[in-house]
């Protein structure tokens, strides 16, 4: 008897001592993020704009010869996206709640890059996911919106739908939605003064209805005409690729650069890798060969292509790390964002 | 009869997993056989007391008696048990405090389950409680045993490497391990009785048994299924549980036919139980789908 009590006592006290570690010792979710994120962008100068996770907090750190932190969010805040002005000198982000459902106040942020004065550009009720800039159309922000954040199981997570493309007039302070059609999914919005359009990537539906049509749909680029954007096309490949995800253009190279998946690794993850499509010559190429998740590819001014991979792609906590590919030689090298 | 010796037998019988029926046989079995010793102390010149007292001393200390009754009995099913409520004890800790420390995640009503379920099994293999049905009562435990490991699967896999390799291995051998103890508590630990020693029976509880873990996860499987595509409308999803509840029907109207010797009605229920997954597949149709169309 006096054993079983001498048991009995043992793991009362054993569990005491989790549940009280476990009340002291939790890291509350919002406070778990730590690193590097994908989210980057890259000036005409060479200067890079990242967002790295403190203990939850995201924070805008711009590289250029030395590294500064211009902005930090508090621990219930997330950077959905970043955009740095060509000179480098000024960058915008979108400040959004950690709560994906949270769909109020999304706020676009305008930060002065030398001084850190941060200011808010403007704030919406809707989820804003992207920012895209080009030089060649002045004072225009452009922006991804979606109406609405919901998870299509129960036991899938919540995400952002109805998506469509809007811009913000920086002088006139005014918002314009460009497009009218409140997409399931859009992604990756690129800015092309020169063509004068956006492009985007989302599902190739138009001629889907039934569930299955749905289901075997293949995402795709498409080309919305500023001017017409009713008259959006969708970019043609030969070598029809399985679904295409981020992408980036390059016009004077007549570059699509964008990434897809290239095989499956021993554990059954996909792997991601870069290529671009010339479509003048409507070649395709494979530009990387890491077999991991390579994504958000970025073409610097400075003739490299950015891109990051994510070595913990499909686990629980992202490990981003940043490279850089020469074009011309197809060398690839790590890019340090330490000091 | 000597209420010395019945207390004594009671000792000895408390540490024997035995039913209700083989216990009172047991109980009178050794009463008698004290009796019987104490009788031939008594006619060697002994008093009645001394007589008494020399039949427990020669029959031996209690426990260890019963300790013995118990593993010729019962081969192992106490070491089993200890290995399984211990071992189940050490992971569950284990990986909580894991997923504290590493993930930085808090799992305490995980945590308290997996005590009380672990710890229940211990004390009742330790301390058997006469007044159970021990084996309902430990078979229950099991089952819910399996599935709070089962559950602390998920929290193994949720973890780093190499956390979750070595956690997940464990926990896949704890939850083994339960459902080897469930079929041997069902199957081999029951009362020598007729109806238990016949080939028939066991054959029906080995493939009762197999089959309700088949019918269970299948189960699992388009519940999981049903969450991940349904938008909307869970009214009804009670309808993918009814042939789980068949097969619980059907096992039991089986051992009331075999109890009654109608064998051969008894194995056409069993034959008709191998069109529950028929059954689980239409249910799924008309839940998910809506019907054929």
């Amino acid at each position: 008897m006096k054993k079983l009590v001498l048991i009995g006592i043992a793991i009362l006290l054993t569990t005491g001592v989790c549940v009280g570690l476990g009340l002291t010792q939790q890291v509350p979710d919002d406070e778990k993020q730590n690193g590097l994120t994908g989210i980057f962008d890259v000036s005409v100068s060479g200067d890079i704009a990242y967002v790295r996770y403190e203990s939850g907090k995201a924070t805008v750190y711009v590289k250029s010869k030395d590294v500064r932190q211009v902005a930090q969010l508090p621990p219930d805040r997330a950077i959905a996206d970043i955009v740095i002005m060509p000179d480098g000198n000024t960058l915008f982000y979108v400040n959004s709640s950690k709560d994906r459902g949270d769909t109020t106040e999304r706020a676009v942020h305008k930060v002065d890059v030398a001084t850190g004065a941060d200011e808010v550009l403007f704030s919406k009720d809707a989820i804003i996911t992207e920012l895209a800039y080009d030089a060649a159309i002045e004072d225009q922000i452009f922006y991804l919106q979606a109406d609405i954040f919901t998870n299509y199981s129960p036991v899938a997570s919540a995400q952002p739908h109805e998506f469509d493309v809007h811009r913000y007039n920086l002088k006139q302070k005014t918002h314009q939605q460009i497009t009218d059609l409140k997409k399931y999914g859009m992604a990756s919005l690129q800015v092309s003064g020169k063509e004068d359009s956006v492009y985007i990537q989302m599902d190739a539906d138009e001629n889907a209805e039934t569930a299955e049509e749905i289901f075997e749909m293949k995402q795709r680029i498409f080309q919305i005409p500023l001017a017409h954007p009713e008259q959006s096309k969708m970019i043609f490949m030969p070598n029809d690729p399985n679904d295409l995800y981020d992408f980036v253009l390059v016009p004077d190279q007549s570059l699509l650069i964008y990434q897809a998946v290239a095989g499956t690794n021993s554990k059954g993850i996909y792997e991601y890798e870069l290529f671009s499509y010339d479509w003048e010559t409507m070649e395709t190429k494979r530009l990387t060969f890491h077999k991991e998740h390579t994504a958000r590819p970025v073409f610097g001014a400075d003739g490299y292509l950015y891109y990051v991979i994510d070595y913990n792609f499909a686990g629980r906590n992202t490990e981003y790390e940043l490279f850089r590919l020469n074009p011309e030689s197809g060398d690839t090298e790590q890019v340090s964002l330490d000091e | 009869m000597n209420p010395i010796f019945e207390r004594f037998v009671k000792k000895v019988i408390q540490e024997t997993d035995c039913s209700r029926e083989e216990r009172e046989d047991l109980f009178e079995e050794l009463v008698v056989h004290l009796e019987c010793a104490c009788e031939d102390f008594k006619r060697d010149g002994h008093t009645e007391v001394e007589a008494a007292r020399l039949a427990m001393i020669n029959f031996g200390d209690g426990k260890n008696v019963g300790k013995t009754l118990q593993h010729a009995m019962y081969p192992y099913r106490r070491e089993m048990l200890m290995t399984l409520s211990i071992g189940s004890l050490l992971l569950t800790y284990s990986i909580y405090l894991s997923q504290l420390f590493v993930m930085g995640d808090t799992h305490i009503g995980w945590l308290l389950l997996g005590v009380l379920f672990s710890s229940s099994l211990l004390f009742l293999t330790l301390r058997p409680v006469v007044s159970l049905n021990r084996r309902a009562v430990m078979n229950t435990l099991l089952v819910i045993h399996m599935f709070v490991m089962g559950a602390g699967m998920l929290l193994s896999l949720d973890l780093d490497p190499p956390y979750t390799t070595v956690f997940s291995i464990l926990d896949a051998l704890i939850v083994l391990f339960t459902i080897v103890l469930i079929f041997r508590t069902t199957i081999y630990d029951v009362p020598a009785t007729e109806l238990n020693l016949k080939t028939g029976t066991k054959f029906v509880h080995y493939f009762n048994l197999l089959f309700g873990i088949l019918l269970l996860l299948g189960t699992l499987f388009f519940l999981y299924a049903y969450l991940i595509f349904a938008s909307d409308g869970y009214w009804g999803l009670w309808k993918l549980f009814v042939p789980l509840a068949l097969w619980g029907i059907f096992y039991s109207l089986q051992l009331i036919l075999l109890k009654h010797n109608r064998k051969k009605i008894a194995y056409i229920v069993t034959a008709v139980q191998l069109l529950l997954p028929l059954a689980l597949f239409g249910f799924w149709i008309l839940v998910v789908r809506g019907g054929l169309s």
